[in-house]
């Protein structure tokens, strides 16, 4: 059975929650027995004290430890999680460097008595860093738990940004290399674990020569940039250019991932989302399990999971046997991750009480601290005893159906809207052919030549304004539900001039005994609108209008201008249609993405092929990943 | 067949109101005897209980016992459209699907009416034991609803110790502490500034205040409050709607350093 230490960059500590498996049961219980671990070491908690909720603390039958960022809100943040049942640690702390204070008390951790605190804080002198220690411990990137087989260090490396971050990431690092090393020198066993945003060596990232011939760099420049010597030089085996480092003349600590696997290609942990990067495993090892020799073969396993969703990491793990050797003895592990006197050869001696608790523990926080369930503390009523456990569970669940379900229908409803819209324009267009002469309520004729001013002055309006219109017709149409009928009936007044083939508009007006309705409603309905919605856009429009029409209709023979269905249909479509998108050399619709990167070409917009990052980058040639495409928005004309 | 007319809907929104921030969906268990309403907060911390009264509606008429489950923050959404002296009527079917709640202005003849999509809610219901309290406070909400407001700036739990000399609330926290003492006092003349105290024995019990907090968001209901502590048992925070009508809330007392 042994003990699993998992550690995960969850990216937001409920973010694993919506996807597979764990959107099934969204429990942190439910997930650490998923993923069958005693430890779990979570980074990118990215939550605030005083959103910590009674879910993520009060886990039945785990504690927790968190290390949150005093400052920024919402950001950064380690969560070491255990199960009781397994393990207990006997001390522990927050941040690396020693200079924080436990909750409610003044005392640093470093400044403890000897039997209080875990040791091996960096010495004076000993960062030769700017930076001083409480800035960096400020971001809640470190907890460390001290078991009696080992201490375990669990963080979040600062990752690269630019350069207002480097004096920072490397201090982190130096401060998390000392104190490592001092607690070795101790005589401690290690277990460092965590995202340390590092890439050992050039096995251990995709796209690696593609990168070094963009930023110019040799792979020797690769290997020394100060991150990655630290990691090197800390580990046995690490890959060391030149002359190592004063103090770091020897390395202290296993890859124990790497270990049990040497020789695998592509075994990453972290993908970028932004280039769907994870589906070719085009990634990055960044996240790791390190121990100390003396507990290196203690492991009997360790892998990562990168079939498991939930983040932009996938979990890694690294399991102790049952039974290790300590100075020669055979010691079961139970005995060893718990206060003394708790397990004897593998059996309980005692029941774990709120005693051992540790001050940092979550559970001490005083929102959820001595906490007594009002259920207890009133008699149930017999018949509902059964329920008595899934009912919270079914409050949860509906309580978070409810939105879900709410979402949809108001999608629905703005689809319905949008569909309407859409076969109202093409009722619109049927109508010169099928003629309805009945009467027109004036109210409704206000409505309509504003329906009318839409299609025909579309080729002249500036896009946005005609959409604007466009929504403004559905409202109205969606506030008189007959709106159908009082379209129909404007089409009676422009049917007319069809018949009379050879005649121009003026002469109608002339002849007012061949059709006197069409002129006159339409001069009323049009002193309505001006009167009661003096907007100046739909004056504007309403002007255009018949000034337009009466040209086109001097202009051009009279069949044209009645609007033709079809055309209408198309010059709406060229309105309303999706873009047209460029095709990549998969012959599928590209993506359009803006540019993050500074520099010249910052926020323009390009297109690219739409599929996952190959394993090779973004250069495949002829294979099911992302192709060669691209596009500038600007260059693309809208035509294939 | 379920039929309750309230003559001020303002009575159902300020409940409403005031608890749908510790439940989220509950059952509405209607009967001849009234409308009553069972919950917990997620945590088990808390407990609502709610109850109005037939007398509290002209006419109530409910024929079958039935159980709405309501989600309450649809059910806010709808009460909005309800303005405070709006008479309000709830109907629904033996077996329903919805909630018709039907808003009229007396003033002008305005009426509105709204469907309530209702949901099955599995819902454990605790038998609340008659508890004869150690301690039995009254006082005036607002004062009551400003004292645990004050406290919370100092401290995320409030002690409150009853004794002869009168009811202390006390917070300590990591800024300090502070402490508020109450004595009996009654005025003939502004009785609802009144506090009386029935003490049978000293009590001193510590909550979270957040919750405390919370409760006192039924103060618009009422202008007093009790509260009613006794070792080992819940507090209980009661706020009386009229016609014997009330909103009572009880609460786990945190566990004692007895250790």
């Amino acid at each position: 059975m042994g003990l699993r230490i998992t550690t995960w960059n969850v990216n937001g500590i409920r973010n694993p929650f919506s996807y597979q498996p764990w959107r099934e049961n969204r429990t942190f219980q439910a997930m650490f027995d998923t993923l069958e671990a005693d430890i779990v070491i979570m980074q990118e908690t990215k939550i605030q004290r005083k959103d910590l909720q009674d879910d993520m603390v009060l886990v039945p039958g785990w504690d927790v430890y968190f290390s949150l960022p005093k400052y920024k809100k919402g950001y950064s943040g380690v969560a070491i999680y255990t199960r009781s049942s397994k393990c207990s640690p006997i001390r522990a702390e927050e941040g690396i460097t020693g200079v924080l204070c436990p909750r409610n008390s003044a005392t640093k951790y470093r400044d403890l008595p000897e039997g209080q605190r875990i040791g091996g804080y960096p010495k004076d002198g000993q960062i030769s860093n700017a930076l001083d220690e409480a800035t960096i411990d400020s971001e809640g990137r470190c907890v460390i738990l001290e078991f009696p087989a080992f201490v375990l260090i669990g963080v979040y490396t600062p990752a690269t940004r630019d350069e207002t971050r480097t004096e920072f990431r490397e201090g982190f690092i130096d401060a998390l290399d000392i104190r490592v090393r001092n607690l070795v020198a101790m005589g401690k066993q290690v277990v460092l674990c965590g995202d340390l945003n590092i890439v050992r060596s050039e096995l251990d990232t995709a796209g690696l020569q593609e990168r070094l011939r963009k930023e110019a760099m040799t792979l020797e420049d690769f290997l020394n940039t100060p991150p990655r010597r630290f990691l090197n030089q800390i580990l046995f085996g690490g890959r060391v250019l030149g002359e190592r480092d004063e103090e770091r003349e020897e390395p202290v600590l296993w890859d124990i991932c790497r270990e049990f696997n040497p020789e695998r290609r592509g075994m990453y942990t972290c993908w970028e989302t932004k280039k769907n990067a994870r589906p070719g495993n085009f990634g990055s090892r960044i996240d790791y399990v390190l121990c100390s020799s003396g507990i290196k073969g203690w492991f009997i396993d360790s892998n990562i999971q990168e079939g498991l969703l939930g983040s932009d990491h996938c979990p890694v793990y690294a399991t102790l046997g049952d039974i290790v050797s300590k100075d020669g003895a055979q010691i079961h592990i139970a005995d060893l991750m718990n206060p003394e006197d708790m397990f004897k050869d593998g059996q309980r001696q005692r029941e774990w009480t709120t005693k051992d608790l540790l001050p940092m523990s979550a559970k001490l926080i005083p929102e959820f601290d001595r906490r007594q369930s009002i259920r207890d503390m009133f008699f149930k009523r017999t018949n509902s005893i059964t329920q008595s456990s899934s009912a919270p569970s079914n409050a949860n669940s509906q309580d978070g159906a409810s939105p879900a379900e709410a979402i949809p229908s108001t999608a629905n409803t703005d689809n319905l809207i949008r569909e309407s819209s859409f076969s109202a324009s093409q009722v619109f267009d049927a109508v010169p052919t099928a003629v309805s002469s009945s009467a027109t309520p004036p109210r409704q004729n206000s409505v309509i030549p504003k329906r009318q001013a839409g299609p025909s002055a579309s080729a002249a309006r500036p896009q946005k304004k005609s959409k604007v219109s466009l929504s403004k017709e559905n409202s109205a149409k969606a506030g008189s539900g007959s709106g159908g009928s009082g379209q129909r009936s404007l089409m009676g007044f422009f049917k007319p001039q069809t018949p009379i083939e050879e005649t121009s508009l003026r002469k109608t007006a002339n002849s007012p005994k061949n059709d006197p309705a069409p002129t006159k409603p339409y001069v009323t309905s049009s002193e309505v609108i001006d009167k009661g919605k003096p907007s100046p856009q739909e004056d504007d429009q309403i002007e255009g209008w018949p000034a337009e029409s009466s040209k086109n209709s001097v202009d051009t023979p009279p069949s044209e201008k009645v609007f033709d269905p079809v055309q209408n249909k198309e010059s709406w479509g060229k309105l309303l249609g999706k873009r047209i998108l460029p095709k990549c050399e998969h012959g599928d619709e590209c993506q359009v993405m803006v540019t993050k990167k500074a520099g010249i070409n910052c926020g323009r917009s390009f297109y690219v092929c739409a599929r996952p990052l190959g394993p090779s980058g973004d250069k495949e040639v002829g294979t099911e990943f992302r192709c060669r495409t691209f596009i500038w928005s600007s260059d693309w004309s809208g035509r294939q | 067949m379920l039929e309750a007319r309230l003559d001020q809907a303002q009575i159902l929104k300020k409940i409403v109101d005031a608890i749908k921030d510790l439940v989220q969906d509950c059952n509405f268990d209607c009967n001849d005897s009234g409308i009553a309403l069972q919950a917990m907060d997620n945590s088990h911390v808390a407990l609502v209980s709610m109850m109005l009264k037939s007398e509290s509606f002209s006419p109530y008429r409910c024929d079958r016992n039935i159980a709405l489950g309501v989600n309450l923050t649809s059910l806010t959404k709808v009460l909005r459209a309800a303005q405070n002296d709006d008479i309000l009527t709830l109907k629904a079917e033996d077996a329903p699907d919805v909630l018709n709640l039907m808003f009229e202005n007396s003033g002008n003849d305005r009426v509105s009416e709204y469907d309530l999509k209702l949901m099955d809610i599995d819902q454990e219901h605790l038998g609340i034991p008659e508890t004869e309290y150690a301690a039995t406070i009254n006082m005036p909400a607002a004062e009551f609803k400003r004292i645990t407001t004050d406290l919370m700036a100092m401290s995320e739990s409030v002690t409150i110790d009853a004794s002869k000399d009168g009811v202390k609330f006390s917070a300590m926290g990591d800024i300090g502490n502070g402490s508020v003492t109450l004595r009996q006092h009654v005025d003939v003349e502004k009785e609802n500034e009144n506090v009386t105290i029935e003490l049978s024995e000293p009590v001193s019990l510590t909550f979270s205040l957040k919750y405390l907090v919370n409760f006192c968001k039924a103060s618009a209901l009422s202008s007093s409050v009790k509260i009613c502590l006794s070792n080992e048992v819940p507090l209980l925070v009661e706020y009386n709607v009229g016609n014997s009508s009330f909103l009572r809330f009880y609460l786990a007392p945190k566990i004692g350093d007895e250790e």
